[in-house]
């Protein structure tokens, strides 16, 4: 084997992997999903509760939860489904996703329904577990922004501790816009521009 | 030294195709045709020899599934084709020090 065979192999194995490793990180559409669908459920909340419809809050925070939970299916198995590459960083992301989503439900409903705690601190409890999402996921795909903004979910969720009403909702969407919105808006340019240089 | 090093290496892997193929599942949980093809630069014809080649060989499995009504390809490296390619590189990389000290 010459020196310019050896060279050969190594630059298709550089080449070949460089070039999967870039296709592989995330479009960012889950980001944006999410984002969206929990700032049209704080909405809806905020909305029910301004306008005295409290004994509906309940019932609409299970339906619009089940809803997003069948969406999230959906979409996920279809993107999956479209995907030409799994990646293990992929599928390590979306099991952490599942992991903080978890805890997230019994944050949500089953302890402020046991009596454990008041609903009220359903967002700031809920905030904190984005935060560790965010960090993982920022972890797993290398992408420090994501370190910036699950620290932003995190402040966020010290701050709506000490503050009660409609300001709460508030910073909960500035949290969630932080945390998913912008990140996912991020995340997808990227991917289309690395998609851009992969086709060339 | 060095001739022996090559006799040594793994001719299924050593053709360039079924390197960069190798090179691509180990970084990718799994990779469709498609994306194979695109990324190698070959023929579907060539590519299929050569994942046959791989399969055959116990390096990768592949799962013929449906999207709809397209049917796809979905290639992923194996156990012992992990292990073979990481020896491939081992002996690269002994090939490439033995050069080293010739010279």
């Amino acid at each position: 084997m010459t020196q310019e065979q050896i060279q050969q192999d190594i630059s298709i194995i550089k080449k070949m992997i460089e070039k999967t490793r870039r296709e592989v990180a995330d479009s960012g559409q889950a980001f944006i999903f999410i984002g969206l669908a929990s700032i049209i459920y704080v909405v809806v909340i905020m909305l029910l509760e301004r306008y005295h419809y409290s004994h509906l809050v309940l019932p609409a925070m299970i339906i619009m939860t089940v809803l997003m939970g069948i969406l999230g299916y959906v979409l996920i198995g279809r993107s999956d489904k479209n995907e030409k590459v799994k990646s293990y960083p992929k599928t390590v992301a979306y099991t952490v996703l599942f992991a903080c989503s978890v805890p997230i439900l019994l944050i949500t409903f089953l302890f402020p329904l046991t009596g454990v705690y008041s609903f009220s601190l359903v967002p700031v409890l809920a905030a904190l577990f984005f935060g560790v999402m965010l960090f993982s996921i920022g972890a797993i795909y290398e992408m420090p922004f994501l370190f910036v903004s699950s620290i932003a979910v995190w402040v966020g969720a010290c701050i709506m501790a000490y503050i009660k009403g409609p300001m709460r909702g508030g910073i909960m969407i500035v949290i969630i816009i932080l945390g998913f919105v912008l990140p996912g808006i991020i995340l997808n340019k990227k991917y289309k521009q690395r998609s851009i240089e992969n086709e060339s | 030294m060095n001739h022996e090093k090559i006799l040594q290496l793994d001719p299924i892997i050593h053709a360039p195709t079924r390197l960069a193929i190798l090179s691509i599942l180990i970084t990718a949980e799994t990779a469709n045709f498609t994306y194979l093809k695109e990324s190698i630069g070959v023929t579907d014809g060539n590519l299929s020899s050569h994942l046959t080649k791989l399969e055959t060989a116990g390096l990768i499995s592949i799962e013929k599934t449906f999207v709809g009504k397209k049917p796809q390809t979905i290639c992923a490296i194996t156990k012992a084709g992990r292990t073979a390619f990481l020896k491939y590189l081992d002996q690269l990389e002994q090939i490439v020090q033995a050069q080293r000290q010739d010279s």
